[in-house]
């Protein structure tokens, strides 16, 4: 019997297209895991089903039904439970007010926390959780609280379970207690929506594999059918021409380091990154989501509290804000333009002109902005990164997803940063300004800019950087270059969380 | 020896760490009641609990209303408005006679809670930030007020003020008022409204995607709020025997005050109320015992804005560790 029944599927958000025509279905008692690189889609598939959102076209059947003003609230009602990377506990309220969340079992209207604690501890045993239900969720470690969260989806009994890389922040013990959960859901007849990174997980406990790439099904195969390497081809195979531009000579004599971290660490976030960031060259910071490449940025350029020593031009040197950060010559980029790469409300000339405020009012902290260099400055940057917008005049926010990102680069570049800090460049961004970007950042290189960036596009990793470290919990595990960057030896490295090298040597 | 320490924090849990903010407020509490015995040493009698407890009654429950709209992570500057028009409305209608009374304090908490509610559906439906809203519903609320009693005036019979501030049968009915809200609340809290509430000012969005109304609990809560404001108001008239339109705009500040210093995060979702009835006692018993001192009130009011000042700042550096 066919649970659920996704049918030619279209959504697009502010004039991108995220799902293009994506037809799949679930049968009852059946695991299937949805496969893709970031930005492939699979959340976008998953907020449908869980009525976060709606498509543009195409239609969701329920039990054989059209969904009709679906919402959280009805898909829960009908069976529908979803356990996040994103956790939407309470940190300020117990586990076990936690677990029942929005259902709490009450006598006469009363809840009484003696019942719910007594209620949440069957079901933080059979997800393999030991704590004691009146602990305040947000004191749990990150994992344990994702426990939490599959405990809080089973509590009604689901008919449809999904989970959305559920298991990223889990130790081996505790994905085998989820893996546990799963099968007996399957065994009862229950239904299983998985998605992953971690390709070996979905293999072991997946009946059927979807694949999406760039928001369109590749594939739907039978576990039987498939393997690792068929699932990363479906997964990766695309045609890109001339989307990257030639990388640096890998020969052509190194300059001295402008930036050099060692041992750089952050409690809970990473532990002893060393890295080395040369005028020319372009570095990537590689692995699965959240292993601490983004602390890692935000630690050079003083936003994070970190120890370890950091040097610029060979000089130590502490980035102890990010106002000392760009003093010694460091851009940032952040991953969440919105709130901290750009003024979202304001226009799109005074985004640009706020770093070279000091140029452009030189004398004291008094003198007016003169309006003719603004202009002109504003004017010169537009042109030479594309800006699409009306005018200078122009709300960033009513400007697309790539074209912010533009602007959120090119306000740094009168000041002719040194260093230059990337997370995500290109999230949520078309393809032809992908390219214009990643010819933008080897331009700059050329010109002697270091640059470093983080991804979760592999492949971007692999076409744009000189260079790439992956980081697997925290730590660097691998540094690819040269012949040995492949988007598999990547992948590898990132899942597996050591090199390749190390891997034969044990064997 | 650190495991132990740790284990033992971890075991006592929430009630502890609950417990231990509160510790400090009741430290300074025993030293305020302390001195003010010194100078006042009929404070344990019944007389002047009567009459203390008449008087903090209006602030402890406006603080309770200000306490249940900044559980949702919002907050209401309507309250003193609110205040002024539940007292106008309670002595514009009351008569010698207990029926009169009683249904005067009906109508008056009826429009206290639906102009408490009307604030939460402007805050839910149209997503108005409830700063706005309610700063806008004070001007609005004002202006009724002054048409239902253009000034001071109004009739409390007078036999229920001298009940009320002079002790009934030798029973202090503004303590018991105050117990009787205390408890309703307590109710409340351990309903499922009451879970809602903290789970929506914890993660608004996390509650959203769990299935709770957010919308509604927003609604009910302002309104519940508009509820204990609404008493705070007729506890006032009481009190005074008549009515004032204006009366209640300090109660705005002095409910927040009186929350925060009870350790009511302005973010919502984190806060006990027994915290909030001490920051208000707090409050009261300081001011009068400057009053006592004899400074001058604008001393007063510097040495008011210091202790909240300080007061918040020790509670945050003491578990900014938490946060980290």
């Amino acid at each position: 019997m066919t649970l659920l029944n996704v049918e030619r599927v279209s959504k697009s958000f502010a004039g991108v297209t995220v799902l293009r025509e994506v037809s799949f279905d679930i049968q009852a008692g059946e695991v299937l895991a949805l496969v893709g690189e970031n930005g492939a889609g699979k959340s976008t598939v998953l907020s449908l089903i869980t009525g976060l959102l709606t498509p543009d076209s195409g239609t969701i059947r329920y039990d054989g039904e059209p969904v009709r003003a679906w919402s959280p609230h009805r898909a829960r009602a009908a069976g529908v439970a979803s356990v996040h990377q994103e956790l939407s506990l309470n940190p300020h309220q117990s586990v076990a007010e936690n677990v029942f969340l929005g259902a709490w079992p009450s006598r006469y209207g009363l809840v009484r926390q003696g019942d719910l604690v007594a209620r949440a501890r069957p079901l933080l045993e059979r997800v393999g959780l030991d704590v004691d239900p009146r602990t305040p969720a947000g004191r749990l470690p990150l994992g344990a609280q994702q426990l939490v969260e599959l405990a809080k989806a089973l509590t009604a009994d689901p008919r449809l379970l999904i989970l959305d890389e559920a298991t990223s922040a889990l130790d081996d013990d505790q994905v085998r207690a989820v893996f546990r959960v799963v099968d007996d859901l399957r065994e009862r007849g229950r239904s299983v929506v998985i998605v992953s990174h971690r390709m070996g997980e979905l293999l072991t406990v997946s009946d059927r594999l979807t694949v999406l790439k760039d928001g369109e099904v590749m594939a739907t195969r039978r576990r039987d059918e498939t393997d690792h390497d068929d699932l990363v081809r479906l997964m990766v195979g695309r045609e890109l021409s001339d989307l990257f531009p030639a990388k640096a000579a890998p020969d052509s004599p190194q300059a001295d380091p402008v930036l050099r971290a060692a041992g750089l660490s952050i409690p809970g976030a990473c532990a002893g990154v060393d890295l080395e960031l040369r005028p020319g060259r372009i570095i990537g910071l590689g692995g699965l989501q959240g292993q601490g490449q983004r602390e890692v940025l935000r630690a050079l350029f003083g936003l994070r509290h970190h120890s370890g020593q950091t040097e610029v031009d060979g000089r130590p040197r502490r980035l102890a804000s990010p106002r000392e950060a760009i003093r010694r010559g460091i851009a940032y980029v952040p991953e969440d333009r919105k709130t901290e790469g750009l003024h979202v409300v304001r226009s799109v000339r005074a985004n640009l002109a706020l770093p070279s405020l000091r140029v452009l009012a030189p004398a004291r902290a008094l003198t007016t902005v003169s309006r003719r260099r603004e202009n002109e400055l504003v004017e010169e940057l537009i042109r030479r990164m594309q800006v699409k917008t009306a005018s200078p005049a122009q709300e960033v926010r009513r400007l697309s997803g790539g074209n912010q990102q533009k602007v959120a680069l090119a306000k740094w570049l009168p000041a002719r940063p040194r260093v230059l800090l990337l997370a995500e460049p290109t999230r949520g961004i078309d393809v032809g300004t992908k390219r214009e970007i990643y010819h933008l950042l080897r331009e700059l290189a050329d010109e002697g800019m270091a640059v470093l960036v983080t991804s979760g596009d592999t492949m971007e990793l692999v076409g744009l950087c000189d260079e790439v470290l992956v980081m697997y919990e925290g730590a660097v595990v691998e540094r690819l270059a040269g012949a040995e960057l492949t988007e598999e030896r990547l992948v590898h490295a990132s899942v597996v969380g050591h090199s390749t090298a190390e891997e034969t040597s044990r064997a | 020896m650190r495991n132990r320490l740790e284990t033992a924090v971890r075991l006592s849990g929430r009630a502890a760490r609950g417990n231990l903010d509160l510790v400090g407020l009741c430290g300074l509490l025993v030293v305020v009641l302390v001195v003010y015995q010194r100078l006042d040493p009929t404070l344990l009698e019944p007389a002047t609990i009567t009459i203390l407890s008449a008087q903090f009654l209006p602030l402890i429950l406006a603080a309770v209303g200000q306490t249940i709209v900044m559980l949702t992570g919002g907050i209401d500057l309507s309250l003193g408005a609110v205040l002024s028009l539940g007292m106008a409305v309670f002595v514009i209608n009351t008569a010698d006679g207990t029926m009169s009374v009683v249904t005067a304090m009906v109508i008056a908490l009826a429009v206290t809670v639906l102009a408490g509610a009307a604030n939460g559906a402007l805050v839910a439906y149209a997503g108005l930030p409830p700063i706005i809203v309610t700063l806008a519903a004070s001007f609005l609320w004002g202006g009724v007020t002054l048409i239902v009693l253009p000034q001071p005036g109004g009739h409390v019979p007078t036999g229920l003020v001298r009940a009320y501030n002079l002790g009934w049968y030798g029973l202090a009915l503004p303590a018991i008022a105050i117990a009787v809200a205390l408890v309703l609340w307590k109710v409340v809290k351990t309903t499922r409204f009451g879970l809602t509430l903290y789970a929506v000012g914890g993660n608004e969005h996390g509650a959203f995607a769990n299935g709770v109304n957010t919308r509604r609990v927003k609604i009910v809560a302002y309104g519940l709020a508009g509820l204990f404001t609404g008493l705070a108001g007729i506890g006032l008239a009481i009190q005074t025997g008549s009515g004032d339109p204006t009366i209640g705009t300090p109660y705005t500040l002095n409910s927040i005050a009186a929350a925060v210093l009870g350790g009511i995060s302005f973010f919502g979702g984190i806060g006990q109320m027994r915290g909030t009835l001490l920051g208000a006692l707090l409050l009261g018993l300081l001011t009068n015992l400057l009053l006592f001192t004899g400074i001058s009130t604008f001393y007063q009011m510097i040495l008011q804005g210091v202790v909240l000042v300080a007061a918040v700042a020790v509670k945050t550096l003491a578990t900014r560790e938490r946060v980290a």
